[in-house]
């Protein structure tokens, strides 16, 4: 397990959502998110703390996810990984520049557990709230729970092992922690894949394939989240789970749903750094719920049946 | 306001204006198999065995599709009751209260006193409640228990 990869983050989060203007109320409002531009049935917006234009496209008409976009470092790498894509025996395609508002030319994936994955290299810079010259902490305008910018996203597959392997041997992520049926027997039902030195910017879970579990906003530390879960209960957002922390990954976090059903996060704390040196950290199925929910060890129902 | 029963409990609970089964159910102390509570993920679907429900937001046909609002399958979470209703809980999934402690002297067979806008006891003997076979025909009961929710 080598350097990092070439894949820099989460760039963008495409969902669709039953009622565009609950779904404003509640990523605008309630999160804290800002509308960048708008056309009918749809909307850009992105987080405080983030500098490209935009990290999440809503799109009305249904639920769950369209795509997540991976912003890459160089056309180079793109076009590296296109090709070791198409020798894994994923379907690619090619994105013209503009065809994602503010994005540049880009390379669509097809996952082997059929969710579809953009990887592109440019996207509009508008800058943080807070600017890049002599910034304040935060920005005295944010709204709601002020969440900093989008982090992670979470997949179920059928596969998750073939999952793990097409992230590994074509884009280069590391396995900061994973999920095995035993050390005897280590089939793979759960991996949180880094492509940096962020425990996870893509998690993948034992469930159907082309469906989301979850996405994430980054929160400063456990006293944002238990506000955040504040402000959930002002504006009567279903809460899923937490707070709560996580076994895996050691963040804090609370679980929770947007209008439309799709479930999102709020996680704070990196709880360490996905070196390039970093050993894997393996979990037995056993105990799995508590590599989910350190504190209450055990599963909800939800967790594994609420995809979208 | 309308009532409504759910079986096979046979407990009954009265829904305030514009309130979705889930939510007048959990008014009442009672839980149940949901997920996003939010129309997402279907999680929460029951069998509408009489009555008419109606939904004041749209619901994605990946959730719900149209054979299963023909089959009288329902999403409780955003499922208005528009008259009185009889619903059945999925196959596998059971009634849970946690109101118990309120109501200490009721048990999963009895249960607790009525209470204006809150849960309605049935008689004990359902045979002698009056109106029973109207709204629970015997033939839809018996077809209703071998369909599946999907």
């Amino acid at each position: 397990m080598g350097a990092t990869s070439a894949v820099i983050r989460l760039g963008y989060v495409h969902l669709r959502v039953t009622d565009l203007e609950e779904a404003r109320n509640h990523y605008s409002n309630t999160l804290g998110m800002e509308v960048v531009h708008e056309e009918p049935g749809k909307l850009w917006l992105k987080c405080w703390d983030e500098w490209d234009h935009h990290s999440l496209v809503l799109e009305e008409g249904g639920v769950g996810l369209v795509k997540l976009g991976y912003k890459v470092e160089s056309d180079d790498a793109m076009a590296d990984f296109e090709r070791r894509a198409q020798q894994f025996g994923a379907t690619t395609g090619r994105i013209s520049k503009g065809e994602e508002l503010t994005v540049g030319d880009g390379v669509r994936l097809t996952l082997p557990s059929e969710q579809v994955m953009d990887l592109y290299t440019e996207m509009d810079f508008t800058g943080t709230d807070t600017g890049s010259i002599n910034p304040e902490a935060w920005p005295r305008n944010v709204r709601g729970v002020g969440t900093h910018w989008i982090d992670h996203a979470l997949v179920p597959a059928e596969d998750p092992g073939l999952l793990e392997r097409f992230m590994t041997e074509v884009l280069d992520f590391k396995p900061a922690e994973r999920v095995v049926e035993s050390m005897d027997h280590p089939e793979v039902i759960g991996s949180w894949l880094s492509c940096g030195e962020s425990p996870h910017d893509l998690a993948v879970i034992k469930g159907p394939n082309g469906k989301l579990h979850h996405f994430a906003y980054h929160l400063e530390d456990w006293g944002a989240i238990l506000r955040a879960g504040d402000i959930f209960s002002m504006d009567d957002v279903p809460i899923d789970i937490g707070p709560t922390r996580h076994g895996i990954t050691r963040g804090t976090t609370i679980y929770f749903f947007d209008p439309a059903g799709n479930r999102n996060e709020v996680f704070a704390g990196l709880g360490y750094r996905v070196q390039h040196d970093f050993p894997t950290i393996n979990w037995t199925v056993d105990q799995l719920a508590k590599g989910i929910f350190y504190h209450a060890r055990e599963l909800n129902d939800a967790f594994t049946s609420v995809f979208t | 306001m309308p009532d409504v029963t759910i079986l096979p409990d046979d407990i009954r609970v009265t829904a305030q204006a514009e309130e979705t089964l889930l939510r007048a159910l959990g008014r009442a102390g009672l839980r149940y198999r949901v997920g996003c509570k939010r129309g997402g993920c279907g999680i929460c679907k029951v069998q509408l065995l009489l009555g008419e429900v109606r939904y004041e937001r749209p619901i994605a046909a990946s959730v719900l599709s149209d054979d299963e609002r023909v089959e009288g399958i329902c999403l409780s979470c955003r499922a208005v009751p528009l008259t009185n209703v009889v619903i059945e809980l999925q196959e596998g999934d059971r009634l849970r209260r946690v109101l118990g402690f309120v109501h200490p002297t009721a048990t999963a067979q009895s249960p607790p006193p009525s209470r204006p806008g809150n849960v309605d006891q049935p008689t004990a003997d359902a045979n002698q409640r009056k109106g029973t076979s109207r709204w629970v025909p015997p033939a839809r009961l018996s077809a209703s228990g071998t369909s599946t929710s999907g």
